[in-house]
């Protein structure tokens, strides 16, 4: 039978490898060996089990919401037998939490004599404009029970209200008594009992910002000193609040002039940064619009790249010169080269990548200014497929043996194997190198 | 075998399916049901179609920005409880007024009902037209002893808005569980929001009442914010299903499984949804496996699969309609889980396989505040070479770790970073700052600001720090006193075998031992009292316990653990592990499940 001979070959095949390499996880031979097994044999595998599956083993389960709505296929294994609710819980603790969400009125403890109850209700009729204490209506806001805020009109019960609601913690409860103390407050009042209430604030501001009262939210941020949360937020509506670059552009112009103004903001820069990259953008789509399509609302190092793939060579000082926009920006030098590297690099432009990281001093010497780790440099260049000799170049710039050599095993090049070889006495370094390459071939 | 402390969770989705159903009852006559996206695969948990069919809902939809397509008079909208949903609505329903059309409006608010969002419905001048529902469901079970609140966004709300409104649906969450379970006699917590939870609970129990049970099998409950280990967050996880989820993004236990896995070329874009349960025996075995021990496993399984399908070949024809009768399915089901998980390990190796090492390399360096230089060129050779989430990651396990990290080198690498992603993540930075999690500790936080209050455990942890590191070799980090303090790195030797893990670190590759892991394996030690434990823990000054069953003098046997802010697959298994390694039992639950990339994503 060729085919069950076959499969013994795979087998065996398939446990050797898993038996010699069970357990290397850490291993990254370039990915083509991980997690244990060879890629091949899992391949192969997950293909084993597939072939004549069919459709119709699995269990599908026809009654998943997500499934119904998104018309996907569930596959749900789990059949599960649950134990009746009465055997899990007592009645009475069942209806606890079944009517939690319901309010009933607190029914007076024991039997009561028409007299007793006569003097509760009195009690009740009398107290009716009078405040019940902060901490009950709280609780009676935590618990979802129906409350009235009307009756704290002094100055001193509002404060109490709200330092009743700050000690529970219970946000809802939090901005129930703030919008109480807006409406019926003077704003000066308000923002002298919020100062020393942070909870309150933080839970005021998140709604604020969320219903878009942008000018409350700013006026209490900056009453409070908190000019760069403040900032913040108007920055993120600026950007948020359209797509559209040119109003993009005017938003945070406006953002900046008011509320990035303070010299020792150090977002300023940044922010400052992102308006002349978005004019420039603007200024290079002009009116094409297939630029327009490509460039508007990209980032620094895309721009960058763009500019590197179109209009390289440009002198400097022209606007779209890369180093026009590199300097503008303040592109480290470890992004630009690296941005470069990818674009030429893809553009197969060997003699300027050179250009880029290795200098003629007048003395006829060459010198390195790389602000990447040539390892970076060289697997980027494998990447884009460029030649032996260019590799070799720039591997030979690696002043660090080991990882030298460890590079070299991953791009499984020869070249160095040979030429380490004379330095190097610590030959079991190379051994796995050595095996490697008897495989490869 | 299942014991009764998870049977009994069995109890919880019966619970909301009730609580849900006396919702639906309480509205006359066939209904619509236009259902939140978000809310889709939490609810699926809990109830199906046919459930909702037996309950008078005629047509399912999904809220959609476009409008609706009732087919009823009753229009019922389930949403969780945010306002910007909830503004939706109303201008669906005052575009449906408009046209003059008399329908039933309902809306079904998950979990709780706000003072916000009343207002809104004021202002909108739907009050009064609709009526307002609250569904407050139980903690969802995800998989045996694993719940979840599922809201995804709280971490946000709390820890970068603060905003606390949620935390008393957090609270009822967990009064309820000792309605079924007892009132836990031991509650210790360990953050600012848990602390306030404690509270609510405690005030919920006195107004709402407490259990009739005399005593609870669970013998201690620790709740502890989110921000008391961020690290377990960032660290990229080694296990099966914490690869998963950093992979295909977990989402109420299931997953979305494509081409790439279930191999259906025709139809490429379909996708497909696969539950992970504990009851399918091969992800039941490898869950929690390390990565590199879960395809010789599968690979087991397949020599057997195939040996039976050997078998099957010499069999007579009575074995054969035996075998058909009794074992067919099982082989088949059995096959299609080995398919599955060959073709996700398949993924996984390919997306994180060429950069495992040196990330793993780079998280140790960190972690043991080794090699800065290299840490920091790590960081930016990973904005040019990775996406933004995991960058972003990356940046922030530096700055956790790394406290000597300068403000310059800080500016230049969020510089670095928004020259590469685009200048409208500046907010995100800015986020990372409330938490605590960019600004070097102590020089940057304006103490009493009120957008510093994120930074007061971390300032407090400074603090406390500062007397530890005068007792240790010098040039530590604080972020590593804290950890040997703990003794939250694993001592490797060669006997450390990640195969057969004998310590929790092991989720981490053992790097690191998930610092709420470390104080339950302490209170099971019994060596200190849990008031000293708690006070190990860096949450200083927010740590309360509260006995409430007179003196327990035996060491705690079964635990509840409670994160606010979400819990990670990582020490959902070093629980587990736990668990077994010191035969006690361990609910694990969390306001949801979060992984580093859902961490970062909230905050961008």
């Amino acid at each position: 039978m060729a085919e069950s001979s076959q499969e013994d070959e795979y087998w065996q095949e398939y446990w050797h490898a898993s038996e010699t390499k069970a357990f290397n996880f850490e291993d990254d031979q370039f990915g083509s060996e991980l997690y244990g097994v060879p890629k091949s044999g899992t391949a192969r595998l997950s293909q084993r089990v597939r072939e004549g599956m069919g459709g119709d083993s699995t269990c599908f389960s026809a009654d998943s919401l997500s499934g119904f709505l998104s018309r996907t296929t569930i596959s749900d294994s789990s059949q599960t037998t649950t134990r009746p609710l009465h055997t899990l819980i007592s009645e009475k603790s069942l209806l606890c939490i079944l009517n939690a969400g319901n309010f009933h009125e607190k029914e007076p403890k024991g039997n009561l004599c028409p007299e007793e109850e006569v003097t509760i209700l009195r009690r009740q009729v009398e107290d009716r404009w009078v405040p019940p204490p902060a901490k009950d209506t709280i609780t009676k806001i935590l618990l979802g029970h129906p409350y009235s805020l009307e009756l704290y009109r002094s100055l001193k019960s509002k404060a109490e209200l709200l330092d009743a609601a700050v000690a529970v913690g219970d946000g809802n409860a939090m901005l129930a008594v703030v919008l109480f103390l807006v409406r019926t407050l003077k704003k000066s009042y308000v923002h002298q009992l919020l100062r020393t209430r942070p909870d309150a604030v933080a839970q005021y501001c998140q709604y604020l910002s969320t219903r878009l009262q942008v000018h409350e939210l700013t006026d209490l941020l900056e009453m409070l000193g908190e000019s760069r949360e403040a900032s913040m937020k108007q920055f993120q509506l600026a950007v948020c609040g359209t797509m559209n670059p040119l109003r993009r552009l005017q938003n945070l112009k406006s953002c900046l002039r008011n509320h990035f103004s303070l010299p020792d903001n150090k977002d300023r820069p940044l922010v400052d940064n992102y308006i002349k990259l978005l004019e420039w953008q603007l200024a290079m789509a002009g009116t094409d619009a297939e630029v327009a399509k490509v460039l508007l609302g990209q980032p620094v190092l895309s721009s960058l790249a763009y500019t590197c793939q179109h209009h390289w060579g440009e002198p400097r000082g022209r606007l779209s010169s890369p180093q026009t926009l590199s300097e503008q920006q303040g592109v480290s030098d470890r992004q630009f080269q690296w941005t470069v590297l990818t674009v030429q690099a893809s553009k197969q432009s060997w003699d300027d990548i050179e250009k880029l990281f290795i200098t003629k001093s007048w003395m006829g010497g060459k010198k390195l200014k790389a602000a990447l780790p040539m390892e970076q440099v060289v697997m980027q260049l494998h990447a884009h497929g460029a030649p032996r000799d260019i590799l070799n170049k720039y591997l030979d710039l690696i002043d660090n043996v080991d990882k030298r050599v460890k590079l070299e095993q991953k791009l499984q090049s020869n070249k160095v194997f040979v030429d380490v070889n004379n330095k190097v006495e610590e030959l079991e370094n190379l051994l796995p190198l050595k095996y490697s390459i008897r495989e490869g071939i | 075998m299942e014991d009764s402390l998870e049977s009994r969770l069995d109890a919880l989705h019966q619970i909301s399916q009730r609580k849900l159903k006396d919702i639906l009852s309480k509205i006359p006559g066939r209904k619509d049901l236009i259902i939140d996206p978000v809310l889709m695969k939490p609810l699926d948990c809990i109830i199906g179609v046919s459930f909702l069919r037996s309950h008078g809902v005629d047509n399912i939809c999904k809220l959609e920005k476009s409008g609706v397509n009732c087919v009823t008079s009753e229009w019922v909208y389930l949403i969780y409880s945010d306002l910007i949903t909830a503004k939706r609505i109303c201008d669906q329903i005052n575009a449906n007024l408009q046209k003059n059309n008399r329908n039933n409006y309902h809306l079904i608010f998950v979990p709780n009902d706000f003072v916000a969002i009343q207002q809104l419905l004021e202002e909108e001048g739907v009050h009064g037209i609709v009526t307002v529902h609250t569904f407050s469901w139980e903690l969802i079970r995800l998989d045996g002893g694993i719940l979840s609140y599922e809201l995804p966004h709280l971490f946000k709300m709390l820890f970068v808005d603060g905003d606390r409104s949620m935390l008393s649906a957090v609270a009822r969450s967990l009064w309820s569980l000792q309605l079924l379970f007892g009132r836990i006699p031991l509650t210790l917590t360990q953050g600012r929001f848990s602390s306030q939870i404690q509270t609510m609970v405690d005030i919920l129990f006195d107004e709402l009442g407490s259990s009739d049970r005399a005593d609870s099998e669970i013998s201690c409950m620790l709740v502890v914010d989110r921000d008391v280990d961020y690290a377990s967050v960032l660290l990229t996880p080694v296990t099966y299903v914490g690869l998963l989820d950093e992979v295909f993004g977990v989402s109420s236990n299931s997953i979305e499984l494509d081409s790439r896995v279930t191999g259906n070329q025709e139809g490429t874009a379909k996708k497909m949804t696969y539950k992970l349960s504990s009851t399918d025996a091969i992800y039941n075995e490898i869950k929690n496996r390390h990565f590199a021990d879960v395809f010789p496993f599968l690979s087991g399984k397949v020599k057997d699969l195939h040996s039976d399908y050997d078998r099957r070949h010499n069999m007579a024809p009575h074995e054969m309609k035996h075998y058909v009768a009794t074992e067919l399915q099982k082989v088949a089901a059995l096959r299609t889980s080995l398919a599955y998980h060959i073709g996700a390990c398949e993924v996984i190796r390919d997306e994180m396989g060429h950069r495992f090492k040196s990330l793993h390399q780079a998280e140790q360096n960190m972690l043991e505040g080794r090699n800065k230089r290299e840490n920091f060129s790590y960081v930016e050779e990973c904005f040019a070479t990775s996406g933004k989430l995991a960058s972003l990651r990356l940046l922030c396990l530096l700055a956790l770790t790394q406290d000597e990290l300068s403000a310059d080198e800080v500016t230049l690498l969020k510089t670095e970073f928004l020259h590469c992603c685009g200048y409208e993540h500046l907010v995100a930075f800015h986020n990372l700052e409330k938490l605590g999690l960019l600004t070097r500790q102590g020089t940057e936080t304006n103490q009493g600001g009120v957008f510093s209050g994120a930074n007061e455990a971390a300032g407090k942890l400074a603090g406390r720090v500062a007397q530890v590191v005068s007792q240790l070799p010098k040039r530590v980090g604080s972020f590593q006193a804290f950890a040997h303090r703990l003794k939250l790195f694993p001592q490797v030797s060669d006997e450390y075998d990640l195969k057969h893990p004998k310590d929790p670190g092991y989720v981490f590759g053992g790097l690191y031992v998930p610092v709420v892991c470390q104080l339950v394996s302490l209170l099971i030690k019994n060596e200190l009292s849990p008031d000293e434990v708690m006070k190990l823990g860096p949450s200083i000054g927010t740590t309360s316990w509260a006995q409430n069953a007179g003196k327990m003098s035996a060491a705690p046997k079964s635990f509840l653990v409670y994160f606010v802010g979400g819990v990670t697959y990582a020490e959902i298994a070093a629980f587990q592990l736990l668990e077994k390694l010191k035969g006690v039992r361990i609910l694990v639950a969390g306001t949801s499940i979060i992984n580093g990339n859902r961490f970062i994503q909230s905050i961008m």
